[in-house]
């Protein structure tokens, strides 16, 4: 692991270390779960192709405004997040606590803003099982949901530690792999996105 | 402001512009029409690359892993093309 985020400025690529941020187990974890929405949005997909009344209803009852704000959200936590990682690792402990305080709030915002966007479509009548559109779409966003949900137990966790004075700039290596995991949810959400809401 | 948190915010602004791109272009078109799909699809390429590059900060390691990556989104995307080519032909 390197000291900070700027030490690599004069390095030759080729002396550039190996590991991955976080370590590999964390990245085998983000090519697993990429991998696995991967699949899921095929199933999509393929469902749109064979079922279009479907899913062109299904795609006019989504709340778009609503989806916006939701990415908006999801990628200013991942902001509040890197700059969480980049506080931590200068040694600036209280900074990066605000940070990942800051990243907490914006998943609780996303799963909240989610929850609205499901009890909109419920109240309407859609349903998991309903219709195929509505069975994949309550799938694809719960699995993720599921996986933002776990990011903000992970965060408030790693908090708790950077206010106890666990992570210095000599070892925030969990604070990495967190953030990993945190910008996982954002990997998966920018391919979900455009294929559930926009296309 | 020093470098990384330059870069970090340069970086979410980024990602901001490209998805309002994103969502103006597929929300003053028809479903399913070629040039906002493109648009929404290059958006999401554009984004995904920025995460991973520097909030991920795979910029500091070995070439490998973004290549890697790099063939990951290659694969996921091509698959979304050739579904939306199919109804496009369809």
């Amino acid at each position: 692991m390197l000291p900070d985020h700027q030490s690599t400025k004069r390095l030759p690529k080729a002396a550039l270390p190996l590991e991955p941020p976080g370590g590999v187990l964390v990245w085998l974890v983000v090519a697993l779960e990429l991998l696995t929405f991967a699949a899921g949005i095929g199933v999509f997909l393929h469902a749109k192709g064979t079922h279009p009344g479907e899913f062109a209803a299904g795609a006019q009852g989504l709340d778009q405004p609503l989806a916006l704000a939701n990415t908006l959200l999801l990628l200013t936590g991942g902001w509040f997040m890197g700059m969480a990682v980049a506080a931590i690792s200068q040694n600036r402990g209280l900074a990066g606590a605000r940070w990942l305080g800051l990243a907490i709030v914006a998943g609780i915002g996303f799963l909240g803003l989610k929850g609205v966007e499901w009890a909109g479509k419920i109240g309407a009548g859609a349903s998991f099982g309903g219709d195929h559109f509505y069975t994949i779409y309550f799938a694809l966003t719960g699995f993720h949901f599921a996986h933002v949900a776990a990011a903000v137990v992970i965060l408030t966790y790693l908090r708790h530690a950077v206010l106890r004075g666990r992570y210095t700039a000599a070892d925030y290596f969990d604070i990495e792999s967190g953030g990993i995991f945190w910008h996982m949810c954002d990997l998966i959400w920018l391919l979900l996105y455009p294929v559930i809401y926009l296309i | 402001m020093n470098s990384s948190k330059c870069r970090l915010s340069a970086a979410w602004l980024s990602l901001m512009t490209l998805t309002a791109i994103g969502y103006t272009a597929a929300a003053k078109s028809p479903s399913a029409a070629m040039l906002p799909t493109l648009v929404a699809l290059s958006a999401a390429a554009a984004k995904f690359s920025l995460v991973a590059w520097v909030f991920m900060d795979l910029r500091r390691v070995s070439r490998w892993w973004s290549l890697g990556l790099g063939i990951l989104l290659a694969l996921i995307l091509g698959m979304v093309a050739l579904f939306q080519w199919g109804a496009f032909s369809g």
